[in-house]
């Protein structure tokens, strides 16, 4: 389907642009900058704040550019004396009120109002007027607190908690030059997704009570990483300033979270650099844990560790993951375990009950949510799971695909989905199922014949539907025959959803326990059933129960770190180097943003120098050596390229003037 | 401080359960029988709010609280909806609420010797509501579309045209409790 394009010239530049486009973005095909406030390429145009008027001739007035399609032969001006005029007066009318409180607000540096205004403004003011007077410093929540004397009523906050987020937690109270931004009387801005509309906000009148004057930005080092959160991947920027991460910003990529971070990467990897921290190694003397150096630490463990091996034999040692770990880390883990400590002990926890299925790996990307018709999801819980992912399947539901959810209770996507089948307890597997030999036809009978509910449309879209993605929770898999409805159903994209950081990485490189081996899976180990004396932790917090030696690569004193025989301290995703697999089967870079804090170590490293320890170095000197060698053992991995491992945007700046660049 | 922790992810739906109710069960059926009324359930608000506002006599933070709970929308939405229209009063008012026009028309023809005279004569300023919460003088008002009869004024759904000094009084003499 060719594009109709319509001809036009801005500013003397011709361009040609599809039919619908608005002015303002043709006017980044032509090179030339319009300035908005109120304008966001991923929000509906509303023209509220009117910097953006231009001249199109031969009407004499002023036109907004972020609401005007393009029409074929306009002659646009945005430099001639009517539109500086113009811009200029809008930009009088908004410092009218404008507090200009600059060197106290935490915007300065990176806010579009004092770069518009420096770049178009008029210098000077012609109002005499007392400035309007309104609440500053008022908490919206625990993470947000908002100034209203800055507020420029753009909108961009409520039409993103409203259109994007789809739970309008903020909103506009009052009416036309009384308006101000808030929420309902004694209740909170309490949204997952609150903290992207301290980004989207042009001025500083949102701003993070956690980043609240710590920097200006311009000392900021900015680093382009991925969010150690959830199997979502969210390509984010670390802001470090003096060693220390004081801020987690997006960084949009459109094919993993389309410029969106829940509150949880963006908050709650900052705080997790700093509390509760193990920043030394630590032994067990008697009932305390006591600091000591790394040496003595290693070669504690190893002498421990030889003890029991040559008492009990290589399978009394066991291994425990976390599939939050880098894969480098857990790479060279199953290195430790399998070839240096000799073991096949050795599996990830938290992690869904069914061994990793060839045919039921995840088909297709997170972007196809933009183009399929039908979307079932089964099971998956995404606003408590993987929450940016609710953010792309609600933009699906908006632009008209069929969302089919099937969950027993009401999750975030309810009211978005087009059906909700809400099966009893368990009845997940008894719906995919059903659906299975309904979408199968003839060929098989189907196992259920009593179904609460009809499935028979959900089944003759599903065959209807060209394009469509199946997303289900990973714990339905356990059940062979659950397993088999899914492959049957899988010619389409999607599957399993995982939901840990790196769930699907630990999947991948098979931090599993030898052959499958139910056995020794980690409840096994954990519990003290497998016959595991000796047992090694790889940062999460299992629940250990027993273990005669417990070695933990703790980040945080958790509860297993705080049992521990020997703690040595490892990095958290913020500090790491190295790679992450979302649970769509992407690999993205993972880059340190602040300094390691004390004598702390990334995984990777603490890992291989156990391996030493055991008197069986791993010779690998950096993360990337790591990657390479994953690369030629895992063949999934083979092909990654270092431009899919980096994303698309380099690290920014909480401004807008990128978007207006790219 | 973590300012969010990482589990349990608040929901969008989250709260929204009023204790006690504030509303009568009629008016909540009232209010949940709307719920089908549009395409779209936001456009039920408006009716949910009204239906609160002639029970209760306004519409408090938790009427709207339970509207929002009732039709399973956003109670920040709703609240915003509360406070965008004039004709819902998130405060208490008086039986008697008088609003003043005072644009141009008006203006011209007085107006502000008639809001003057009836601050005066009511001991409140606009914006308030006298001791015993029978009159509200609730705010000077955009066109009542009674340009002819400048300087309009309004009582509830009443209006007053061509007004002057001494009818304002009378108007406040009869509006006084035991005089309705
Ligand atoms: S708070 Fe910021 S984003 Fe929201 S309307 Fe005001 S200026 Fe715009
Ligand atoms: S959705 Fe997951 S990956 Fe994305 S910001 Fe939130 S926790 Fe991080
Ligand atoms: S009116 Fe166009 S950017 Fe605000
Ligand atoms: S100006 Fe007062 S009624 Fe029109």
């Amino acid at each position: 389907m060719a594009e109709e394009l319509v001809e036009l010239t801005i500013d003397g530049v011709p361009v040609a642009v599809p039919k619908g486009t608005l002015i303002v973005e043709a006017a980044k095909r032509a090179g030339v900058d319009i300035p908005v406030f109120c304008y966001h390429p991923k929000l509906t145009p509303v023209g509220a704040c009117r910097i953006c008027l231009v001249q199109i001739e031969p009407t004499p007035r002023l036109q907004a550019a972020c609401t005007t399609p393009v029409a074929p032969g306009m002659v646009i001006h945005t430099q001639n004396e009517l539109a500086r005029a113009g811009r200029e007066s809008v930009l009088e009318f908004m410092l009218a009120n404008h507090p200009l409180d600059c060197p106290i607000c935490d915007k300065g540096g990176e806010c579009p109002l004092q770069n518009i205004t420096f770049a178009w403004g008029l210098g000077t003011s012609r109002f005499r007027e007392e400035k309007r007077h309104l609440a500053k410093r008022y908490p919206l929540s625990e993470r947000i607190v908002l100034d209203r004397e800055r507020c420029i009523m753009c909108l961009r906050c409520t039409r993103f908690q409203e259109e994007i987020a789809g739970d309008s937690s903020l909103v506009v109270l009052e009416r036309a030059d009384h308006s101000e931004i808030g929420v309902a009387e004694g209740r909170e801005f309490d949204s997952i997704f609150s903290g992207n509309t301290i980004e989207l906000c042009p001025v500083g009148a949102l701003t993070s009570r956690q980043y609240r004057f710590q920097a200006r930005p311009w000392d900021l080092d900015l680093t382009a990483s991925v969010c150690g959160g959830c199997a979502m991947g969210c390509n984010v920027t670390l802001s470090v300033r003096d060693s220390e991460l004081l801020r987690v910003s997006s960084r949009d990529n459109p094919d993993v979270d389309n410029g969106w971070l829940c509150d949880y990467g963006r908050f709650g990897q900052v705080g997790a650099t700093r509390e509760n921290r193990v920043t030394t190694p630590m032994m067990r003397r008697g009932n305390a844990l006591v600091p000591v150096t790394w040496a003595e630490a290693l070669t504690e463990a190893a002498t421990r560790l030889t003890a029991i091996r040559t008492a009990y034999g290589a399978d009394a040692i066991g291994g425990i993951a976390s599939p939050t770990m880098p894969n480098e880390a857990l790479f060279l883990f199953n290195r430790l375990m399998r070839d240096v400590v000799g073991t096949g002990n050795l599996d990830h926890y938290p992690r869904p009950p069914a061994p990793a299925r060839d045919d039921l790996g995840f088909r297709g990307a997170i972007a196809d949510l933009d183009t399929v018709e039908m979307i079932l999801v089964v099971g998956v819980d995404a606003i408590a799971e993987v929450p940016v992912l609710h953010l792309r399947l609600r933009k699906a539901a908006e632009r008209g695909a069929n969302l089919v959810l099937v969950h027993a209770n009401p999750t975030g996507l309810t009211q978005e989905a087009t059906t909700w089948i809400q099966p009893a307890m368990r009845g997940e597997a008894t719906i995919l199922r059903a659906l299975a030999a309904a979408v199968q036809g003839g060929k098989r009978p189907a196992i259920e014949t009593v179904i609460p509910v009809d499935l028979a449309p959900v089944v003759a879209q599903w065959k209807a539907a060209e394009k469509r993605m199946l997303l289900v929770d990973p714990a339905l898999l356990a059940d062979p025959s659950v397993a088999d409805a899914v492959a049957a159903l899988l010619p389409a994209a999607g599957g399993p959803v995982v939901s840990t950081a790196n769930g699907r990485g630990a999947i991948d490189l098979g931090i599993f326990p030898a052959g499958g081996a139910d056995a020794t899976a980690a409840p096994y180990m954990l519990d003290g059933s497998a016959g595991v004396r000796g047992l090694i932790v790889l940062g999460g917090d299992p629940p250990v129960d027993h273990a005669e030696t417990l070695i933990v690569f703790a980040h945080h004193l958790t509860a297993a770190a705080r049992q521990a025989d020997i703690v040595l301290p490892i990095a958290v995703a913020t500090e790491e180097a190295g790679t992450l697999t979302n649970f769509a089967g992407r690999v993205q870079r993972l880059r340190r943003g602040p300094a390691l804090p004390g004598s702390v170590e990334p995984a990777w490293y603490a890992v291989k120098e156990l391996a030493g320890a055991l008197g069986q170095p791993i010779p690998v000197t950096a993360p990337e050596q790591v990657w390479e060698a994953i690369q030629q053992n895992v063949p999934a991995y083979a092909d990654v390229t270092d431009a899919e491992l980096d994303g698309v945007t380099p690290p920014r700046m909480q401004t807008i003037e990128q978007e207006v660049a790219d | 401080m973590i300012p969010n922790p990482p589990t349990p992810f608040p929901t969008r739906e989250g709260g929204g359960n009023t204790e006690a109710y504030v509303l009568s069960d009629t008016t909540r059926a009232a209010i949940v029988a709307l719920k089908g009324k549009y395409p779209k359930v936001q456009s039920a608000i408006l009716d949910a709010l009204r239906l609160a506002q002639d029970e209760i006599g306004y519409v408090p933070a938790e009427a709207s609280a339970e509207v929002a709970a009732l039709l399973g929308v956003s109670p920040h939405h709703v609240h915003s909806l509360a406070t965008f229209y004039t004709m819902f009063f998130t405060q208490p008012v008086g039986t008697a609420i008088v609003e003043v026009c005072d644009n141009l028309s008006c203006a011209l023809w007085g107006s502000r010797r008639i809001i003057a005279r009836l601050e005066e004569a009511l001991g409140i300023a606009v914006g308030e509501t006298t001791p015993d919460g029978s009159i509200t003088l609730l705010r000077t008002i955009e066109c009542l579309a009674a340009c002819g009869g400048a300087p309009a004024l309004r009582v509830n759904t009443t209006y007053y045209e061509k007004m002057t000094e001494e009818k304002v009084v009378a108007l406040v003499k009869e509006l006084r409790p035991g005089k309705r």
